[in-house]
């Protein structure tokens, strides 16, 4: 979920990028839910072309392809070909801002002059500027239909990756964002300590060393666990620096945001604005439906209040991550009561 | 991936801005990409024409020859190292006017043809106006390409695909600005 509005942000990383491809099309879909007649159609093709471009995306970071896969990557930006033509007027370069600009200066003149000669009651005059603003939008959009195109080289690149797959496999292999992160790891944090006289060499050296270190550790690291005969300074040393050989991290289900105020039946009503008498029935009903015969609870609601009671408003889900065997994305759902989300005021742009 | 630091390349020295010395600029920077290429791919003539023996599992020893495949850079780099023009597509020769049409049946690329005829048109001692043309359809700037001449690499086939550049902070972003003026 982004915190700021697109128009805020001015350069975009790759990861925030596809962020914002996952919510773009609900956002979307949101946004022209309730088309008037005139724009069912636009709409229509608008969401598909996002669609269809979106899900080229998302099977583009496929780390695995079938035959049909490839073949919807190759059939995708076909039919957004087709319908591209609604986003047409929108793909205006600034270079023809310009000239329909221009176009407009030069013939404002000539109309006033025009106009000046032949209109002479107000209302006339009223009529005649409108018309002539038509017209002008007219021949805008005229100019615009012919001289507006998709011919740049990124959306000609595109059609390439299905047979890239063919040829080399798949794609985030050869990301270029490797190269672009390690430009900062490797140059900038190295440039920085150096005394950037003719600093070269100091940053070729610097990270050079922090490479050998760190490959020296990995090899010591390897060694011990492997319980060969080290050294009690190198022992100790590791122990220092080793990140805790962490034990595999368990994937269930987890909940948090433990409230410490709620102990009963009555704060938890309190903190979330629901009389007791309510909780007390649901509770009753969530047992009797989901609750085995031996574990139910006792149906008498002043036992059932003088119970203790945690709330407990994150609940941490494991979903596993496409295509993976063991990364798994975590989902947390969160219950907000009536609060606002991240205690931010509700926002009302549009993009 | 592991991306390890091997050098640091020189930067050409930036003259003051006029029309005379960008184009002596321009020459620069071109010598000086070539001298790093040929740096680069000094080890690459020998074995790549010798081969390298490498131990198999099996046990016995063969001789390898290295093959360049790919080479991972954003559209811009890869329009200078091949010689192209950055609106040319550097697998096929597809014009410029058809790149978003999704016609993707296009001939690949193919720079011995093109040094052929830059060669005849050297040989004709002037630069035809067709010449002229052809090469601006095709997008190439003749002899500019530091892969032609060596040994086991395909230019066409270096191009990499490059989700970061062409998708993400391309395609998504061009998406964005309809999709603000659609709104």
């Amino acid at each position: 979920m982004p915190g700021k509005a697109y128009r805020e942000v001015t350069q975009w990383q790759e990861k925030e990028m596809r962020n914002l491809g996952r919510c773009l099309l609900g956002v979307l879909a949101v946004a022209l839910r309730q088309p008037d007649n005139s724009q069912i159609h636009p709409f229509k093709r608008a969401l598909t072309c996002v669609r269809l471009l979106y899900d080229f995306t998302m099977m583009a970071q496929y780390r695995s392809h079938t035959a049909e896969t490839i073949q919807y990557m190759e059939d995708h930006p076909e039919r957004f070909h087709e319908m591209k033509d609604i986003f047409l007027e929108f793909k205006v370069s600034k270079r023809m801002q310009a000239k329909a600009d221009e176009l407009r200066r030069e013939l404002r003149p000539q109309r006033t002059l025009l106009n000046q000669s032949v209109a002479k009651s107000t209302r006339k005059r009223r009529r005649i500027l409108e018309q002539d603003r038509e017209e002008e939008n007219d021949q805008r959009m005229a100019l615009i239909n012919a001289e507006s195109h998709f011919n740049f080289v990124k959306m000609h690149l595109i059609s390439h990756l299905g047979d890239h797959i063919y040829q080399f496999g798949n794609i985030p292999m050869f990301s270029t964002e490797y190269g672009d992160l390690a430009h900062k790891e490797q140059i900038k944090d190295g440039y920085r300590p150096s005394h950037t006289n003719n600093p070269a060499r100091q940053i070729l050296s610097s990270y050079g060393r922090q490479h050998a270190f760190r490959i020296r550790l990995l090899n010591l690291e390897f060694l011990q666990r492997s319980r060969a005969d080290l050294a009690a300074e190198v022992v100790e040393h590791l122990g220092e620096t080793l990140t805790a050989p962490s034990a595999p991290p368990v994937y269930c289900r987890m909940l948090k945001g433990h409230r410490k105020d709620v102990r009963g039946v009555a704060d938890f009503g309190r903190a979330l604005k629901v009389s007791p008498e309510t909780i007390c029935r649901e509770f009753i009903r969530y047992s009797r439906l989901s609750l085995l015969l031996g574990r139910r609870i006792l149906e008498d609601p002043a036992i059932l209040r003088s119970l203790p009671i945690e709330l407990l408003r994150q609940l941490k889900i494991p979903v596993l991550a496409f295509q993976e065997l063991n990364v798994y994305d975590i989902q947390r759902a969160r219950c907000i009561g009536d609060g606002l989300f991240r205690n931010q005021a509700s926002r009302n742009d549009s993009v | 991936m592991a991306v390890l630091l091997l050098v640091l390349l020189p930067v050409p020295p930036k003259l003051p801005k006029s029309s005379a010395a960008e184009k002596l600029q321009r020459q620069i920077n071109a010598n000086t990409l070539w001298g790093v290429f040929e740096l680069i791919f000094e080890p690459w003539k020998d074995t790549t024409l010798l081969g390298v023996p490498i131990d198999g599992a099996d046990g016995k020893i063969r001789k390898c020859f290295p093959i360049l495949s790919g080479w991972i850079a954003d559209n811009m780099e890869t329009a200078t190292l091949h010689g192209i023009k950055s609106y040319a597509c550097s697998k096929c020769e597809v014009p410029p006017e058809e790149l978003g049409t999704g016609a993707n049946r296009h001939w690949a690329r193919d720079y011995a043809r093109y040094d052929r005829y830059e060669r005849e048109n050297l040989s004709l001692d002037s630069e035809s106006e067709d010449a002229c043309d052809s090469y601006e359809t095709l997008g190439i700037k003749t002899g500019q390409n530091v892969f032609q001449g060596r040994e086991r690499v395909s230019t066409p086939d270096l191009h990499m695909p490059d989700l970061l550049h062409t998708i993400y902070l391309g395609l998504f972003k061009h998406m964005m600005d309809w999709i603000q003026g659609f709104l």
